[in-house]
């Protein structure tokens, strides 16, 4: 995680396009768990995968 | 003599045998009830009208001369998220007692009582089963019945604690990352988390539809295996489950773990959590003659992918309900699902497909071994309302971590028991994860049987 997040503007950002009220009482909850959110998808997203590995979700219709 | 320390089979025995009523065997569990739950509040309903006709019937049905199931009598409860007929499924929440009440009962709860299961009601469990804690900010939190000021652990609290307790021999739960390993561990059970997709989950309230599983608590081995023979076979109303026949193991929990190749999980599993954890799966290892290790790939990466899943799937379930109710929301479980609607779409594809490669590395293993033992939580039960506790010199949150050790196991769906640790000398229980490969939970109850037979595994009721 080299690169700083600004989870305020993430949060301000991604609230307003999906139409979200983020009450002000909760926005500093909201604000830690969109960090430790993004701390510990590192550990999935810095994990090279080859081309190959499909999504784990199986369709059959 | 049936009293409140009876087993689910010894129960289902004595009513067969007719020994005892199925009506006295549920006068005993009411009795109980009305004792205990009071202080430790493990039930939101208790549903005796209905469980005194169905007690009722199959004492006539016995008189008649007719067949009785294999769980005639035994009477269960269900977590607070299975339908149950009458009834509004809370699923924990609020919010949930706005719905209409259930049509007709969840198909595990039809399956057991078409097996002789006589239902006594619905139990308390987190919020939308997004916890750890058994706490409820709605409904009060489940105690610990080996300490009331203790954690029952969650999601489904209410189910460890009316089984420690002896209120029922036998619940069901549900577990998405660790819901039933991690109340089987605090509060000293026998809990089967099975395959994911083994058992329908038709007629439940969903949390997260790739995780969830839903399985028995218990305080034998026998239990799990009887109400779990009774609960498998496919269920076209649930997209997800499997379309197997039945597998029954009941008959085969006794035969004995001779040419299994057990080894214990070392690295993430042995790294961290308090000393007492890892001396129960040492102790379990001993007793089973084994010292071989195993490392489970990448086992912290498959923690954070079910944790990205979890949050994302989750929220995704509840937006519309984030959105018009958030007040309504216990603020701890809304505050997560808040931030887990909001995450990019691309960190759950990159979570899915690193489950698919976690999947394939940890089926290699299986080819090696045949059961993996690892700790089911890193510590006893925490004091209620405790927000943080310290795991090897790290300060870090009860709620999320008390799933340390279960969540990479459910995150690729492999069959578990959590078997109760029997030598723990007044001190709070501690369970063992025995983790048997995809579709083999025959396999983790013959390892857990033996465990109990030896008398290294041990549930009591208290």
């Amino acid at each position: 995680m080299s690169q700083e997040f600004d989870a305020e503007a993430f949060l301000d950002a991604t609230a307003a396009a999906m139409a979200l009220t983020i009450d002000p009482a909760w926005r500093p909850a909201v604000l830690d768990n969109l960090i430790r959110s993004r701390q510990i998808a590192q550990a999935v997203l810095n994990f090279p995968l080859p081309d190959e590995v499909e999504p784990a979700s199986v369709f059959k219709p | 003599m049936i009293d409140f320390q009876s087993r689910a089979f010894e129960i289902a025995t004595a009513v067969r045998d007719g020994k005892i009523s199925a009506t006295e065997a549920l006068r005993v569990s009411l009795a109980r009830i009305e004792a205990a739950n009071p202080a430790l509040n493990a039930f939101t309903a208790v549903t005796s009208e209905r469980a005194r006709a169905r007690a009722s019937a199959i004492d006539q049905a016995r008189d008649e001369g007719k067949p009785l199931g294999p769980l005639a009598g035994v009477p269960f409860a269900v977590k607070n998220l299975f339908d149950v007929a009458g009834l509004a499924t809370l699923a924990g929440s609020k919010i949930n007692r706005d719905h209409a009440p259930a049509k007709a009962d969840a198909a595990l709860v039809q399956r057991l009582e078409a097996a002789g299961a006589v239902l006594v009601g619905a139990l308390n469990m987190g919020e939308y089963a997004y916890d750890f804690t058994g706490e409820n900010v709605h409904y009060g939190p489940s105690r610990n019945p080996h300490d009331p000021t203790c954690m029952s652990g969650g999601s489904s609290g209410g189910s460890g604690t009316a089984v420690a307790s002896g209120m029922v021999p036998l619940a069901l739960g549900s577990d998405t990352n660790g819901s039933i390993r991690v109340p089987s561990s605090l509060c000293g059970l026998f809990g089967l988390k099975p395959t994911f997709g083994r058992l329908s989950r038709h007629g439940s309230f969903p949390f997260v539809a790739d995780l969830d599983h839903l399985g028995p608590m218990a305080r034998s081995v026998a239990d799990l295996a009887l109400s779990y023979d009774a609960m498998q076979g496919p269920d076209e109303n649930d997209a997800w489950c499997a379309q197997k026949l039945s597998e029954p193991v009941t008959a085969k929990i006794d035969t004995g773990i001779d040419g299994l190749r057990i080894a214990v999980a070392d690295g993430y599993f042995a790294d961290q959590g308090d000393p007492e954890v890892h001396e129960a799966v040492a102790a379990f290892a001993r007793a089973l003659h084994t010292d071989r290790r195993v490392t489970i790939p990448e086992a912290g990466r498959g923690r954070a992918a079910a944790y990205v899943i979890t949050t994302v799937e989750g929220a995704n379930l509840h937006r519309e309900r984030l959105k018009t109710r958030a007040n309504d929301f216990d603020p701890a479980v809304r505050d997560r699902f808040l931030a887990g609607l909001m995450l990019p779409s691309d960190w759950l594809v990159q979570a899915h497909r690193f489950r698919r490669w976690y999947q394939a590395r940890v089926a290699e293993l299986f080819r090696e071994v045949d059961i993996i033992l690892a700790p089911a939580t890193p510590r006893a039960a925490p004091k209620l309302g405790q927000v943080m506790m310290t795991l090897n010199g790290v300060e870090m949150p009860v709620r999320a971590n008390l799933g340390l050790f279960t969540q990479p196991i459910s995150a690729i769906g492999l069959p578990v028991v959590a078997a109760p640790y029997a030598d723990r000398a007044g001190k709070l229980p501690i369970g063992v994860q025995i983790i048997a490969a995809p579709w083999k939970e025959e396999l983790a109850l013959r390892v857990a049987r033996r465990l109990e037979s030896i008398g290294i595994a041990a549930s009591k009721a208290v």
